[in-house]
């Protein structure tokens, strides 16, 4: 077996297996004690409305002074986040919300984001790298938790996110990176 | 022949050591304060009612440091009252007293924030994009105080004391592979005193401040949100 016939062999059994873990992948991570969705959402349901305090939170992940990301807010931050438009008014709000607007600085909201999301290339590697096919995935989590405090309790939780976020795009070009020669025809008038 | 051996050796020793000290950092903040636990004790010590502008100053909270803004009273509609859902009595009553005092009444803005950003790793993995790592770190903090007869009568903040984030970046081919990965870009939402959307680039190597041309674009919206509001809104009933 001489050298032309390896180096052949090899392309063929790279073109054949793809080699889809040479494709770049690239992670992002907001610091968060939870690695998944749910460790996040199971925190959170440990939260009791009128008895969890601020020093509760701690073990939760919910101090803004030894944990990553949790952000404290004002009395006007829930209030915006809670009536975020004139159509809306406070009195429609829950009894604990309008508490805490008028009982104004006595109250303080955490909020929290956790956040994962990793992004990687699949497919083949050949098509990929000469851009005729490239396929692209991102995977993740978000939770992000909004809790009220009136002096020093929990009176009022909230979450949204994603618990499972999935997207795929796949980008097809016939001529490959060809596809992106730009002739420009410049013509100076004086 | 003791030259290659010199440089071989160069070589093995960067390999080992990942020479992380090479790789790009930046760090930056704007203000005396370089914690989030100074802003907030500074802060923490101010009694509305007593603490006077000397006293400010002592805690550096001061106009002449950077970080610190003072406004004119017409502010407290753009900094307490931008929302438009915002029922006039939301506020306590220092804040209508210090609007109906006009030119007696300021607002001193306070804003820190501080974030490092800085790649690190091996740096020869890096260098050839085997593998990178990119971390930020930082606070933000904000708050609002209304000086009214050179004394403090209101006070208010928000912020994020301890801010992390994390991100890696896989190429097994290193410099041969496009990288065309898209750039991952986290906004990080502190709703703040005035609802500004904070964003923080998890990807970008320099931090995200605002140029000479965004503060400008800031100013002329600022100025032509104030002619489109002929009267500052009065807070309070």
């Amino acid at each position: 077996m001489n050298r032309s016939h390896i180096a052949t062999f090899l392309v063929l059994a790279l073109a054949s297996v793809g080699c889809e873990s040479a494709l770049p992948h690239q992670e992002t991570r907001v610091t968060s004690p939870w690695s998944t969705f749910e460790k996040a959402k199971a925190d959170f349901d440990r939260i009791q409305l009128g008895s969890t305090t601020a020093k509760d939170l701690e073990p939760l992940g919910y101090d803004p002074f030894s944990g990553e990301n949790v952000a404290v807010l004002t009395y006007m931050d829930i209030f915006e986040r809670f009536v975020p438009n004139a159509s809306m008014t406070l009195e429609q709000q829950d009894e604990a919300i309008q508490n805490c607007v008028n009982v104004r600085t006595r109250c303080i909201g955490y909020m929290r984001i956790a956040m994962e999301e990793r992004d990687r290339e699949y497919g083949n590697f050949w098509l990929n790298l000469f851009e005729f096919k490239t396929e692209t995935e991102v995977a993740g989590f978000e939770f992000e938790s909004t809790l009220v405090l009136v002096d020093d309790v929990v009176v009022y939780k909230l979450w949204e996110g994603h618990p499972a976020v999935l997207k795929r795009q796949s980008k097809t070009k016939p001529l490959g990176f060809m596809n992106d020669f730009d002739i420009k025809v410049g013509i100076k008038f004086p | 022949m003791r030259g290659v051996t010199r440089w071989a050796t160069f070589c093995a020793l960067a390999l080992s050591l990942g020479c992380t000290s090479l790789l790009p950092s930046s760090d930056a903040t704007d203000s005396p304060f370089r914690s989030f636990s100074g802003a907030f004790e500074a802060f923490a010590v101010v009694v509305p009612g007593q603490t006077t502008v000397a006293d400010l100053k002592a805690l550096q909270i001061d106009p002449g440091r950077q970080g610190v803004t003072v406004r004119p009273y017409t502010a407290i509609s753009e900094v307490l009252l931008s929302h438009e859902g915002v029922p006039d009595d939301l506020h306590p009553e220092a804040v209508t007293e210090c609007f109906e005092a006009r030119g007696r009444c300021q607002v001193w803005l306070l804003d820190v924030e501080r974030l490092k950003r800085r790649r690190v790793g091996n740096w020869f993995v890096d260098a050839l994009r085997f593998k990178r790592y990119r971390e930020t770190e930082g606070f933000l903090f904000s708050g609002v105080l209304l000086i009214l007869d050179e004394v403090a009568v209101y006070k208010l903040w928000a912020g994020i004391p301890k801010i992390e984030m994390l991100a890696e970046e896989a190429n097994r081919l290193g410099p041969f592979n496009r990288g065309s990965l898209p750039r991952v870009e986290y906004r990080l939402r502190l709703p703040g005193l005035s609802s500004h959307i904070r964003t923080i680039s998890q990807t970008a190597d320099t931090p995200t401040r605002a140029t000479a041309k965004d503060k400008r674009a800031q100013r002329e919206a600022e100025r032509a949100r104030r002619r489109g509001q002929k009267e500052p809104r009065r807070p309070g009933i």
